[in-house]
């Protein structure tokens, strides 16, 4: 009896061992995954940041090589225009305007002032610049503004009543001009009040218009391609350049901003 | 800050005044009114290839004559104006293309010569 006691205690409690080592162990394998859990978690997170890293540079690549490219293709264009020839297909048309010299001026001011806003707009976007030599930024930025407000938008005011196409295009020629200058003039005006926030919306607003330039081009062959008669085609990529770039320019800074309607803010 | 608003708004008003004026001005002219018209060039559709046989005034008026005088002479012969055909090159795209100036193609015009050189009329007369 005593045996069969004594059997039943060491079963008991060998049962009992066992259980332990088991719950230890499955406990320890808990832990073990918890840990590699944590770990993979840890590890997708970082795969994930660098992915939302990467994927911010190249859509960011994807827009400004495009721009940079076109802009420069822009001004490599508009160089040929100082050699004040009249062999150009613009000029040949408007021959009757080139006539007057007033005219023939702001014509040259205004592709002048247009090519050096384009071409100081890649400089004032750039982080790298902006972090690094402000300086730079600085008096970039002042000669933009200088050349926008007393060159390039006064000019093409007064181009924009002999524009192509019907009375709705010269209208829109004439709002863009005044745009661009109000634009202007606000970012100017906010970053003097040291609010830098908005200053980099109203900025946003004045590249945008002085883009047209570029996207008004770039649709312009587009359509061509397509096969649009020339005055239609005109007519379309101007409006489409103008809005797109308006439409683009503010769903940016709808995406930037916490509250929109801030962003017109003018102090 | 007040100097460069005052100065541009002055600028920006004298370019639209001065811009209105100007254009009331040069409005007047026919020359402008017409500056912007796109020239004529016939699409490939509407050019006709030159197939139908053109005969001169001069043989119709010898074949009416002849005709007169005697039943027995022969149908005129045709006569082919040498064929001008206008072919429109593919519309290509080069770096220059990106301006404001229109965008046109160009259209070539080439002598078919081959196809139809000019023959002298032949009047055929049955004995």
């Amino acid at each position: 009896m005593v045996l069969s006691r004594q059997i039943k205690k060491d079963s008991t409690v060998s049962k009992n061992s066992f259980n332990r080592v088991l719950t230890r162990f499955i406990y320890g394998l808990k832990l073990l995954l918890a840990s590699l859990k944590n770990k993979i978690s840890c590890m997708q997170n970082s795969r994930m940041l660098t992915l939302q890293q990467s994927i911010r540079f190249f859509s960011a690549m994807l827009f400004w090589l495009p721009v940079s490219v076109f802009s420069l293709l822009l001004i490599y264009n508009t160089i040929p225009y100082f050699s004040f020839s009249p062999n150009f297909s613009f000029i040949e048309e408007r021959s009757l305007l080139f006539k007057n010299n007033f005219y023939y001026s702001c014509f040259y001011i205004h592709i002048f002032a247009g090519a050096f806003c384009i071409l100081t707009a890649l400089v004032q976007f750039s982080r790298i610049v902006l972090k690094k030599v402000k300086a730079i930024h600085r008096w970039s930025g002042r000669i933009y503004v200088f050349v926008v407000l007393f060159l390039g938008a006064p000019t093409g005011l007064y181009m924009s009543f002999f524009a192509k196409g019907s009375i709705w295009e010269r209208s829109l020629f004439m709002f863009m001009a005044i745009f661009w200058f109000i634009t202007t003039f606000y970012g100017l005006q906010t970053i003097l009040k040291k609010n830098v926030l908005a200053h980099k919306v109203w900025m946003m607003r004045s590249y945008a218009m002085a883009m047209t330039a570029v996207t008004f081009r770039v649709y312009h062959i587009v359509f061509y391609l397509l096969g649009w008669d020339h005055l239609s085609n005109y007519e379309l990529s101007l409006w489409i350049s103008v809005i797109g770039n308006m439409l683009f320019a503010e769903l940016m800074i709808y995406r930037k901003s916490k509250s929109y309607l801030k962003s017109f803010a003018t102090s | 800050m007040k100097k460069f608003l005052l100065v541009g708004a002055v600028l920006m008003a004298g370019a639209s005044i001065y811009g209105f004026v100007d254009y009331s001005k040069t409005k007047q002219s026919k020359e402008f009114s017409k500056m912007y018209d796109e020239p004529s060039i016939q699409k490939p559709e509407d050019i006709k290839t030159n197939d139908e046989p053109v005969v001169s005034k001069e043989e119709i008026v010898v074949e009416k004559k002849e005709a007169v005088k005697n039943s027995n002479v022969s149908k005129p012969a045709f006569v082919k104006k040498p064929v001008k055909r206008k072919i429109q090159k593919p519309r290509k795209v080069s770096y220059e293309s990106f301006s404001r100036a229109p965008l046109r193609e160009k259209v070539v015009i080439v002598k078919d010569d081959s196809k139809s050189e000019p023959r002298k009329a032949v009047v055929k007369e049955q004995h």
